[in-house]
């Protein structure tokens, strides 16, 4: 049985969204044409993938077992296109370097001068992510290389850590705290701590509610449910919440945003500020960049990108 | 995007190392097939072969790009795969695969229990070769197979349909026929028949007693066994000696003439199974499976022939 271009794709965005019409949005497609595609692909399955309520589709027994399979066929497609993408801007001589929040020319602009400066025939891009999801190969997916606080491995990825920045408490200018000039892990557990989005990697959420310091979940959590920094800075500003961020990000945001500010964390254990790169991929670029990167690494582990 | 015949036609020419021998295997015109490969590249972005004047050789990003155009193709297969037995599963119908003697034959009291119990079901089997490559990708075209155990697997499930003793099948004219039963040492260095290099390593050493040699025979056949019917031939050749379930070697004997039975009286005994992959939910195979969990359990299985 050979699937039509597209439609399984089609059929695990309907399953995701739970709904023709919101899967129609995100797939660029009229409501229609895609109602049309997954009749078309259900007859020639020769079974029903999901049943149709008023408000949205639901899957089928057979659907579910189905869509477990589809899923890992539209990833293994589309990990192969971003692999001749990463190849192809490597002929180029281009990176896709992917960063969170605060540019990386921005919070540690040596090494990425430098960099240039040895290989002025290698452009590097910048593409801003959202915050790492459960599977840091697919994350990564559009990008050839990333620079954030570690990612769980997995078995699709390298992480090579550059350095260890202490966490900084960031908060609200009406917040109690925010007249601190100091705080310590204690006193800072049983705030309420901005919610991140289900999507983002657990472990990786929760680090930034100091999760690891108090060995459970905050009391409470916001419903902001932020998939990027940007959304977290939003909601800050509305909250009478905090989070945590590493030391360097801490550093730019209250110039951005008079309306926050960020307390030193005198005892919580540091963020692993690290490259995380495509393990199978074999990129030349991105090899000199790792490269150059850790060889310009201090002792003092302060001078990286 | 690319299309899977364009990712097909890429990993035949990978693996044949030529256009034209590629070609031939895709029954193609060399002209057309160097086309596509072309437009691949030039759709991609980047190169995928270097052409010499006696065939070509993956570049760097094609050897990348490889693994992970297996992967996609692997990936979609397994999707149509899965697609074909929910077909099944919804149209009460159950395909069974087999290695060795059909299963009406060699476990006639769990087919006429089924077929009993399931007049309107639409059963049909298929002749395996013995188990290759992954036990889940050997599984591929049948909802369950009955055979003696394969490699175990994640997502591999096994019922035994009967336990059963090891026997010798030998010629009539071997040193060991006239023997009314024999031990696993009497027959430890005997010339085995050996199977095809690609047979599961441990499947194919059950055969030849290695459970209980801890390796495989010093001397062994040219054979090269990959299926049933193979092995039969091989069989009524008077040069080596194989060890199959007792049950089976007894029909054997019946198919030919100049071989005979010989009890082993003290190796493992050997159990026949049902063998399926998880996920598609057919009813008719969880049918099957408590049918085949009853006679195991009642131990009625072994009919004298």
């Amino acid at each position: 049985m050979n699937f039509k271009r597209g439609h399984l794709l089609y059929f695990v965005t309907v399953a995701d969204e739970g709904q023709i019409t919101r899967a129609a949005r995100k797939l660029e497609l009229a409501q229609p044409a895609l109602s049309q595609a997954i009749a078309q692909l259900e007859s020639d399955l020769g079974f029903k993938l999901l049943e149709r309520h008023a408000r949205g589709v639901t899957l089928t027994p057979a659907g579910e077992a189905f869509l477990v399979k589809a899923r890992a066929a539209v990833s293994a497609w589309s990990d192969a296109a971003a692999t001749a993408a990463s190849m192809a801007r490597a002929r180029r001589g281009t990176i896709a370097f992917g960063f969170l929040g605060v540019p990386p020319g921005l919070d540690s602009p040596k090494v990425l001068e430098g960099f240039s400066q040895a290989n002025p025939e290698i452009d590097v891009c910048y593409r801003e992510l959202p915050f790492p999801t459960a599977v840091t190969s697919s994350w990564l997916g559009n990008v050839d290389v990333a620079v954030c606080h570690s990612p769980p491995l997995d078995p699709g990825v390298w992480v090579e850590v550059l350095r260890r920045e202490p966490r900084v408490v960031l908060a609200p200018r009406r917040h109690p705290l925010a007249q601190r000039r100091e705080l310590t892990v204690a006193e800072v557990l049983d705030e309420t701590f901005i919610g991140l989005h289900p999507s983002v990697e657990p472990t990786w959420a929760s680090f930034w509610s100091l999760d690891d310091h108090r060995g459970e979940a905050p009391r409470q959590l916001t419903a902001d449910g932020a998939a990027n920094p940007h959304e977290v800075l939003a909601a800050l500003a509305v909250r009478q919440a905090i989070t945590t961020v590493p030391a360097s990000v801490a550093g730019l945001i209250p110039n951005v945003l008079s309306g926050l500010v960020a307390i030193p964390l005198r005892d919580a254990d540091p963020a692993s500020i690290a490259l995380v790169g495509h393990e199978d991929r074999a990129n030349p670029l991105v090899q000199a960049l790792l490269q150059f990167a850790l060889g310009n690494t201090g002792a003092d582990g302060d001078l990286a990108i | 995007m690319f299309s899977q015949v364009q990712l097909h036609y890429f990993v035949t020419v990978s693996e044949e190392g030529q256009i034209t021998r590629a070609a031939r295997r895709l029954h193609l015109a060399q002209p057309a097939l160097s086309q596509a490969i072309a437009h691949l590249e030039s759709e991609l972005g980047i190169d995928l072969f270097v052409r010499h004047p006696r065939g070509v050789t993956l570049t760097r990003a094609g050897e990348a790009f490889l693994v992970k155009a297996r992967a996609a193709l692997a990936a979609e297969a397994e999707t149509a795969q899965m697609g074909l037995s929910l077909r099944r599963a919804a149209s009460a119908a159950i395909v069974v695969g087999f290695v060795g003697p059909p299963p009406m034959v060699s476990t006639p009291a769990l087919f006429a229990t089924f077929a009993e119990r399931n007049p309107d079901a639409q059963i049909s089997f298929r002749d395996l070769p013995f188990p290759r490559g992954a036990t889940t990708t050997w599984l591929a075209d049948v909802d369950v197979a009955v055979c003696q155990l394969p490699m175990s697997e994640q997502g591999v499930s096994v019922q035994p349909v009967r336990v059963e003793p090891r026997a010798v099948v030998a010629h009539r004219g071997h040193a060991l026929a006239e023997h009314p039963e024999v031990d696993v040492a009497d027959v430890l260095e005997e010339t085995f028949v050996s199977y095809h290099p690609e047979v599961q390593p441990t499947w194919a050493g059950f055969h030849s007693l290695d459970d209980h040699r801890g390796g495989p025979p010093r001397r062994v056949t040219s054979d090269n066994a990959l299926t049933s019917l193979q092995m039969l031939g091989i069989m009524s050749s008077p040069r080596a000696i194989t060890t199959v379930p007792y049950a089976d070697a007894k029909l054997a004997r019946q198919v030919l003439p100049n071989i005979v039975a010989i009890p082993l009286r003290d190796a493992a005994p050997a159990a026949v199974s049902l063998v399926w992959r998880e996920g598609a939910g057919n009813p008719l195979l969880e049918d099957l499976v408590q049918a085949a969990t009853r006679l195991a359990s009642g131990g009625d299985e072994l009919d004298e022939l």
